[in-house]
């Protein structure tokens, strides 16, 4: 038995060498798919090292506190009574802490709400925080704290205190940016800061005038250590005294997206008095134990004390990074398993060319005595051997490929990852990829057993033998249950889930292989030629080996189809978003003083007028507390009050058996007649400037206006401040169907010019200025405290800046898929190459020159690549019409250009792949073939 | 049945499908080869010799007919059986030699030894004993590419050999040689016919090598039409028509 087997090592090992290039094409199919495996796992094991190690300084301390309130809804019906008790008591301590002033808010807006959500620790409530841990723990417990000066939302939405940094000597501005307000002297715990020139946080951030920015807004805003910035909110200027790497305070990967993609910076914790509409209130409180292993004492009695805090030890930031880790193991070892399994396609094609192009030497070996399972058994090693090889090969490649996309996963986790070789990836990679070689190379070396010795007396009759229904559907079942092993033992969960999954695979690859040999046949069968010849052969072989072409393509298809499909969603919701835009934006650029008041308002509004950067700008009102005098209608009703109004649509709704909605008139918006919101007029006519003299006023669509009981024509009569003003109905607006841009009424509303001289309770400038004016505006209005600016196609750029950032992994993953497919298809055209050299050397021998052949050849593939491009892109298309149809996305937003270029992808994808091996087949010299082969 | 008969084809028949249609290669033909014949098989293209060749090789089954060989049925014998009979009682020879590629001269002789269900040699040992016989000692270690045609037939006869078997059959053995290699081929198969008591079976178009046979087999249209016994070794040619 050993003698047998080192035979067919040896004959295998012969025979691997002997057919060099077409065993390095099978054996670049396998390492493909082996070195994504092996890449994405590596890549997983660092991420994980990454994320799970160094967690004090993760955690910047050995606890870090945040004020949690829970539930912001309050507890729901399904809640439990003693959740409710419960609720209510801690609901019963924040309010008590609040009115010990442990707990407070960040500015007035926040405290007018009077929401318990919003509460953050103030200095007293920080001082109680210290005093309980010395009390329980004395000489045991630090702790440091960052004063926050608006919600993470509102700065990256830009439209908050310090959001916004601009250069003082030019006007150029950064927005949506995050403020870190630390006590350099100890910030943080567990680790140092450090600039570029080697200094440590707590020599740099020292006075109140300091800021320390980050690499990326210093390259950015183009400002080096010395330069003079102002930030939004704040009546100082600040002086920049380093600049630290952009991954400095950079913890975890999803507020880390943002703080690397918008940057941030550091101000001294004694700069909270300069932002004048903030109060000093802390949004972390970080601990530090002398012994950490009290950590989770500390934190039980802490709980115990402040049933507000929300506390994350070092053990629950390993368990949560831990659960990150595991999610992104999972889901980049599915997309490596698919990347082999795509890879094993090249190994289909390998085996059955290997076994066809052996029939007579099979033939031979069964005349001498070789029964048909050990001919099987033969091959069977052969493919074993490829697996063991290829994936060896595949391991060194996945390191190589770890390097080149290390990168995405730093951007989209926002952290350093060091390369590391871990052991299980590899063991992985050289496993899978050695079973799934040996169990996809079986099939075909079952028909190897199947040939028939009769072939030695007529070698042009060599027709592989099918391996028989029976054998064929044993082995298929044997693939199935071995792949889905595979995937349980390296997944975990159930293997019932593995089998279905597998299953469904399987089932998946069997229609898209349907698809593929359907389309070839078509377009062999209806393509014209265009009476060349070289194109009509092309097609004739396409169709000849149509099967060989639709099993080549799946890899292709697959990873196309992932590609465009993350490529068109992406490039949709972009389109979307600037249609939008382009729809709502009267003007591009708001303008609010929500804490400055009328008086910074009024202020504003005389800069803009005079700026030289702006070119036209519109106030929009808003009326808050308005009160109905009386309504008569056109047939003659009367209503003295909303709720008769509210009365009346409810009789009307009843009679109808249903609910019924009627719009709040108690807030009014007015606008400028050159900036008229852009609701659609259900009813009427928009306000024109007839309505300045005649108070014209548009109402919000709403079951009075359905129900008829306010209609076109009707006086109403509204009480705004002091003044009483009677506006007639001149049209019915349709509520506003999303929340983007500055000139959208949710109100009803009327002119400017109508409500003139009564002071508005909001109001909203809104510009329109070039985007390459905007530091001039800011730095034209810095002068006023408390304004914000909020540059509408900010939200463009983040949305795109997002998607970039979140759609780069994927789009890695897929194209790996794609170089897996390159690979496969590469590797056809060797072995169709290999089998046609005959042929091709007729050809030459007829009088073809190698340069036809060469067209030939590429024309075929181009064809095949054009197919599998209309079909991976295809249904990426199909599948974003059909979602689109169900959300309602228009059909404009669809990228119909990137799905062109997308197919033109996997059309260069082919040609490339198969000219790294067709030049070499057509340069065959026809007199070596014809008398040899 | 006499003990010399190494062979007996009773009524064989043989029906092909090429494409739509049938064909018959082989029409009611019998025969009987004792142990030690020297036979050739002669006839025109599509007469049917390399079908006789396969189904008296064991390669394939006849339509109708029996075949014995050392008086075991294999018409009716399984694959497994047919391949173990191949193994031990028939040695193939071929025009294009069919040497394995990837193997050297003493591996390839030594295949079919290593594969057979009951060991009678050591493989290397009774590789290197019959190429050394037929003047290969110093190639054992070449591969079939680096020999040359007739060095290549004659590691193909020691193949045939390897596992001293009752009947060597030939297609064409000569047929890529040239005259000098084939003369050499030629001998060594009558030495083997001397040395062993093979009996050696050969299907020829050549005039020069179906002179050297020593019975010769006319088939036409798949019927043996002529025979011609050379009655210096003894033997007999017996047609059954």
């Amino acid at each position: 038995m050993l003698e047998r087997l080192a035979f067919y090592f040896r004959h295998s090992t012969n025979d691997l060498r002997v057919n060099g290039q077409r065993t390095l094409f099978a054996l670049l199919c396998i390492a493909a798919g082996v070195a994504a495996i092996v890449s994405l796992q590596t890549l997983a094991v660092m991420i994980e090292n990454t994320l799970t190690g160094n967690l004090q300084q993760q955690n910047r301390g050995d606890l870090h506190l945040t004020y949690y309130y829970g539930n912001q809804f309050g507890p729901d019906d399904e809640t439990q009574q003693e959740d409710v008790a419960d609720v209510r008591q801690r609901d019963r301590q924040i309010d008590a802490a609040a009115r010990d002033g442990l707990l407070g808010y960040r500015n007035t807006r926040e405290a007018e709400s009077n929401d318990r959500w919003n509460y953050l620790f103030t200095p007293a409530g920080i001082q109680a925080i210290q005093s309980f841990l010395d009390e329980r723990f004395p000489g045991q417990a630090e702790l440091t704290y960052t004063w926050s000066l608006a919600g993470f939302g509102e700065q990256i939405f830009g439209n908050a205190p310090g959001a916004t940094m601009t250069r003082l000597d030019n006007g150029d501005s950064l927005a949506q940016l995050t403020v870190f307000m630390v006590d350099g002297a100890v910030y943080p715990y567990y680790n140092t800061i450090t600039t570029q020139d080697g200094k440590p946080l707590s020599e740099v951030l020292v006075e109140p005038t300091d800021v320390v920015i980050t690499e990326m807004v210093a390259e950015n805003l183009g400002v080096q250590v010395g330069d003079r910035v102002i930030i939004d909110g704040a009546t100082t200027e600040f002086v920049v005294r380093g600049i630290v790497p952009t991954a400095s305070e950079i913890r975890d990967p999803f507020t880390g997206v943002f703080l690397s993609l918008f940057g941030y910076y550091y101000l001294d914790i004694d700069a909270i008095d300069y932002f004048e509409s903030v109060n000093p209130v802390a949004d972390s409180i970080y601990i530090r134990l002398q012994d950490p292993s009290l950590n989770e004492q500390v934190a039980a009695a802490l709980t115990e004390e402040f049933s507000y805090l929300q506390i994350t030890t070092t053990e629950d930031l390993r368990e949560l990074n831990e659960e990150i880790a595991t999610n992104l193991d999972t889901l980049v070892t599915v997309m490596g398993l698919l990347s082999m399994l795509l890879g094993s396609i090249g190994i289909i094609n390998t085996m059955q060319v290997v076994v066809r192009r052996r029939t007579l030497e099979i033939a031979v070996l069964k005349t001498i005595g070789l029964q048909g399972n050990q001919v099987t058994m033969l091959f069977l090693v052969q493919a074993f051997m490829m697996g063991v090889i290829g994936s060896l090969f595949g391991v060194l490649l996945g390191w190589g490929t770890v390097f080149v996309i290390r990168g995405v996963a730093e951007n989209l986790l926002s952290q350093t990852l060091p390369f590391q070789i871990a052991a299980e990836p590899v063991l992985v990679g050289l496993v899978v990829g050695t079973v799934v070689t040996t169990v996809f190379g079986f099939l075909p070396t079952l028909s190897a057993g199947q040939v028939r010795p009769g072939i030695v007396l007529r070698p042009t009759e060599t027709i592989i033998p099918r391996a028989g229904c029976l054998a064929t559907l044993v082995s298929l079942i044997g693939t199935i249950f071995v792949l889905s092993v595979i995937a349980r033992i390296i997944l975990g969960g159930k293997f019932v889930i593995a089998l279905v999954a597998v299953i469904g695979a399987f089932i998946g690859a069997g229609v898209v292989f349907v698809l593929l040999w359907v389309m070839i046949w078509l377009v062999g069968r209806l393509l014209p030629s265009f009476g060349l010849v070289d194109l009509k052969l092309s097609k004739r072989q396409m169709l000849s080996e149509r099967s060989r072409g639709a099993i080549t393509l799946l890899a292709l298809v697959v990873a196309v189809f992932s590609l465009s499909t993350i490529t068109l969603f992406a490039d949709s919701f972009t389109n979307l978003l600037n249609s939008l835009l382009e729809d709502e934006q009267a003007y591009p650029v708001i303008v609010q003083a929500p804490f400055g008041g009328t008086a910074a308002l009024n202020r504003s509004l005389e800069i803009i007028q005079q700026s030289e950067v702006v070119e036209k700008y519109s106030v929009s009102n808003t009326y808050e507390n308005v009160s109905l005098v009386s309504i008569e209608t056109t047939t003659g009703e009367q209503y003295q009050s909303i709720n008769a109004v509210i009365s009346r649509v409810r009789q009307i709704a009843q009679a109808n058996n249903s609910s019924f909605v009627v719009s709040d008139i108690s807030q009014l918006n007015s606008f400028n007649l050159n900036a008229l919101p852009t609701n659609e007029i259900l009813e009427g006519r928009g306000l024109n400037e007839t309505d300045i003299a005649t108070p014209g006023l548009v109402l919000m669509e709403s079951d009075a206006t359905r129900y008829d009981v306010i209609g076109l024509g009707d006086q109403i009569t509204l009480k705004i401040k002091d003044q009483t003003i009677t506006f007639t109905v001149v049209g019915i607006a349709a509520l506003p169907q999303d929340t983007i841009g500055t000139n959208i009424a949710f109100n009803s509303f009327t002119l400017n010019d109508v409500v003139a001289g009564i002071p508005p309770d909001d109001a909203i400038i809104a510009v329109d200025v070039d985007a390459t004016d905007m530091g001039t505006l800011r730095r034209e209005l810095s002068v006023i405290p408390g304004v914000f600016i909020f540059d509408l196609r900010m939200i463009t750029n983040l949305v795109e800046t997002l998607l970039a950032q979140f759609r780069a992994f994927p789009t890695m993953v897929a194209l790996l898929g794609l170089v897996v497919g390159g690979v496969v298809i590469a590797n056809s055209v060797a072995l169709a190459t290999l089998e046609r050299r005959k042929q091709i050397a007729v050809m030459k021998s007829v009088g073809l020159q190698r340069e036809r052949v060469l067209i030939m050849l590429l024309l075929e593939y181009g064809l095949l690549g054009l197919i599998g491009g209309l079909l991976g892109v295809g249904s990426g298309l199909v599948t974003l019409v059909v979602i689109s149809a169900n959300i309602d996305l228009p059909l404009e937003v669809i990228p119909f250009g990137a799905a062109f270029l997308l197919m033109a992808l996997c059309v260069a994808v082919a040609l490339i792949a198969a000219s790294t091996t067709a030049w070499g087949a057509a340069s065959e010299k026809p007199l070596n073939v014809l008398r040899y082969e | 049945m006499s003990q010399d008969v190494v062979l007996r084809a009773q009524n064989l028949s043989k029906t092909l499908k090429v494409g739509e249609v049938k064909v018959e290669a082989l029409r009611n033909v019998s025969l009987t080869i004792e142990r030690g014949e020297f036979v050739g098989i002669v006839g025109p293209s599509g007469s049917g010799k390399s079908t006789l060749l396969g189904l008296i090789g064991g390669l394939d089954t006849p339509t109708t007919g029996t075949i014995e060989i050392d008086g075991v049925d294999i018409t009716r014998l399984s694959e497994r059986k047919l391949t173990r009979i191949r193994n031990e009682k028939i040695g193939f020879i071929f025009q294009a030699f069919n040497l394995i590629p990837t193997l050297t001269a003493l591996e390839n002789v030594a295949l079919p030894v290593q594969f057979a269900a009951k060991r009678q040699f050591n493989p290397h040992k009774r590789a290197k004993e019959l190429l050394d016989m037929f003047g290969l000692g110093d190639r054992i270690h070449h591969r079939p590419t680096q020999l040359s045609g007739g060095q290549q037939q004659r590691v193909a006869i020691a193949r045939a050999l390897a596992n001293n078997p009752a009947i060597i059959v030939g297609d064409e053995p000569t047929g890529n040689l040239d005259s000098e290699s084939s003369s050499v081929v030629m001998e060594a198969l009558r030495n083997v016919r001397d040395t062993f008591n093979t009996t050696v079976i050969l299907v020829t178009h050549d005039p020069g090598i179906a002179e050297q046979m020593e019975r010769l087999i006319t088939l036409v249209d798949g019927r043996i039409t002529d025979e011609d016994a050379r009655t210096a070794t003894g033997t007999h040619l017996r047609v059954q028509v």
